[in-house]
């Protein structure tokens, strides 16, 4: 029994409005300006400044929970895409993305680029850095709408979200059509082509074929252009897309997966104790002591070989305990979709920490924020002392129950996966998965098990 | 030039300015030319636990100035820590030893906002490294 939130009475017709997606995307966009500005303008220490807090503490804490506990709510009120719209204001009717573009190779390496950039600069630490990268979001989504005709940047390029259309593979609400039979009739098309007063879907996707969240910004405009009121947003449960075959068997998407999952392990491993012990040890047996190139050449190991050398080699061990003699790319797409539960929650356990240790910091900001201009209504003394949500001493136990679900899950949608395609008598083709799915789960109980440490910059540089 | 094209203008004249600007809200007093305060910190090289922070607070020629008011914030590098607040009443020939915490291995800078007996007042950053228990 699923609810279907578009037809509850007031949410539904509120989301459903013409102007609906501003609900969401104008208090983002106040919020990204208010960033720009005190990134810009304001302290220069980052647990001072907007900028660095609302990017890294609580838009990071609460991205992820979104995810998890409703949908890609961050994308339908993503406010970069309001450029799309003054693109189009702007009369440009631009071309078609590049075909040879048109896949997940480009969103894998600026995913990979992102996190390697927000380690070297130390993104985190630099609330100025942190305002241009806002405003190279926003120059960026607005001049791809401009030249082309789909939406390429959220679709293709937008690191942020590869991120949420990764993680939201597991969230609860789907976009479905009601009945199949009125999209069997339906000429127009209007949810994937638009009609004269509403564009149809950024990313392209044809709402009675939708069996995934993948590339889905939950704009709704598909649910604003259906003439029939067919569209709905209901709820499922948290794995159903995984166990199903809901995903095409490409390269590109397959290593997306895999990718998002070691570069959460990653960017949980890279602010603990060890890293630094590694980047120093490489620094003297690697012919370059360069900062930079140093991480660049740990998150490639980590963000990208071991996922390839890991991925495939579990797929071709598979393949041969399968006895099929079939690509390895199907072996590999098979069973990759049960990584996501376990790649979800070490990022969940990761950022959910960061929000949790900080969140009621925006308090004592704002208070502060606004002493700097003047306002002296809520107090002259900001509370600095304000910060967690829970007891410190709750988080690595809450961390480590996240990832041992995870773990559960992505073994249960392993074993769904496998019975569906090897019956009951096929259990030892899993277990190449099952070592992998284990090996990433102790991995990240150490990670999150180390001496944590946040430097400015490695290597003392 | 259309309306619209305005607009864009403004908007990118609007930014450049913000680029080029820095807010003039929060004023903090440099420390005065004949003051000198420097920090240390027990154990040296600071580790995560507790510690102390031993302040001295001198004239520019050296005398000590005992009796001021330190107020004490730890934060780190990292948006989001909850900062480490201590305060400092008085020192005896200038030192003022400051019981603290570091809660996490990384960087940190310490601000100390001085209010010095005759009234003026500064603020003063130290960073350093915290290294792992």
């Amino acid at each position: 029994m699923s609810l279907d939130l578009l037809h509850v009475p007031v949410l539904g017709p509120l989301l459903r409005g013409r102007w609906g997606r501003l609900l969401g995307q104008g208090p983002l966009l106040a919020l990204a300006v208010l960033m720009v500005y005190d990134g810009l303008t304001g302290p220069p220490l980052a647990p001072y400044n907007f900028a660095t807090v609302l990017a890294w503490v609580h838009y990071r804490g609460l991205v992820i929970l979104a995810l998890v506990f409703c949908g890609n709510l961050f994308c339908w009120g993503c406010p970069f895409t309001l450029l799309r719209t003054l693109a189009r204001w702007f009369g440009r009717r631009g071309r078609r993305w590049p075909r040879l573009l048109r896949n997940k190779w480009p969103a894998i390496a600026l995913l990979v680029l992102f996190f390697w950039l927000y380690e070297w600069l130390d993104l985190w630490a630099d609330p100025r850095l942190t305002a241009w990268v806002v405003i190279a979001y926003f120059v960026a989504a607005g001049v791809l709408e401009a030249l082309f005709a789909e939406s390429p940047f959220c679709k293709y390029l937008c690191p942020l979200g590869s991120f949420n259309f990764a993680a939201a593979t597991v969230s609860p609400l789907q976009i479905t059509a009601r009945q199949a039979t009125v999209c069997r009739t339906c000429v127009g098309k209007e949810c994937v082509n638009g009609s004269t007063t509403v564009s149809g879907c950024g990313t392209e996707l044809f709402v009675p074929l939708l069996a995934s969240n993948r590339d889905c910004l939950f704009c709704l405009d598909c649910a604003r252009a259906c003439p029939y009121d067919n569209v709905a947003l209901t709820t499922r449960s948290p794995w159903r897309e995984l166990v199903a075959d809901a995903w095409p068997r490409r390269w590109d998407v397959s290593f997306l997966a895999l990718v998002f999952a070691f570069i959460g392990l990653s960017n949980a491993f890279a602010m603990t104790s060890p890293i630094y012990s590694l980047l120093a040890a490489l620094a003297v047996r690697l012919p370059w002591a360069d900062e930079g190139l140093l991480l660049l050449f740990v998150l490639a190991v980590l963000d990208l070989v071991l996922p390839t050398v890991l991925g495939l080699g579990v797929a071709a061990l598979s393949r041969h305990l399968a006895g099929r003699d079939e690509p390895l790319r199907l072996s590999l797409a098979r069973f990759v979709p049960a990584v996501m539960p376990l790649a979800v929650a070490i990022w969940l356990a990761h950022y959910g920490f960061h929000f949790a240790t900080a969140a009621l910091a925006v308090i004592p900001l704002t208070q502060q924020f606004l002493l700097d201009h003047g306002v002296t209504f809520a107090g002259l003394q900001p509370a600095w002392q304000l910060g967690p949500l829970v007891p410190m001493a709750w988080l690595r136990p809450i961390e480590l129950a996240i990832v041992l679900i995870g773990l559960l899950v992505s073994l249960y949608v392993l074993g769904e996966r496998n019975r569906r395609h090897f019956g009951a008598q096929g259990t030892t083709v899993m277990i190449p998965w099952v070592v992998l799915l284990v090996l990433m789960a102790v991995a990240a109980v150490l990670i999150f098990s180390s001496p944590m440490e946040m430097r400015g910059s490695a290597l003392g540089g | 030039m259309s309306s619209r094209r305005l607009l864009l203008l403004g908007f990118l004249l609007l930014l450049g300015l913000l680029a080029g600007c820095s807010r003039a809200g929060r004023q903090v007093a440099p420390p005065p030319a004949d003051v000198v305060l420097t920090m240390a910190v027990e154990p040296d090289p600071a580790r995560v636990g507790e510690a102390t922070l031993i302040f001295i607070l001198k004239t520019s020629d050296g005398r000590a100035i005992p009796d001021a008011k330190l107020a004490i914030r730890g934060d780190m590098a990292h948006a989001g820590m909850q900062p480490v607040l201590a305060t400092a009443a008085s020192g005896p020939d200038g030192v003022y030893r400051v019981p603290f915490r570091w809660t996490m291995a990384g960087d940190w800078f310490v601000i100390v906002q001085v209010q010095l007996p005759d009234g003026r007042s500064f603020q003063q950053r130290f960073d350093l490294r915290v290294v792992g228990s």
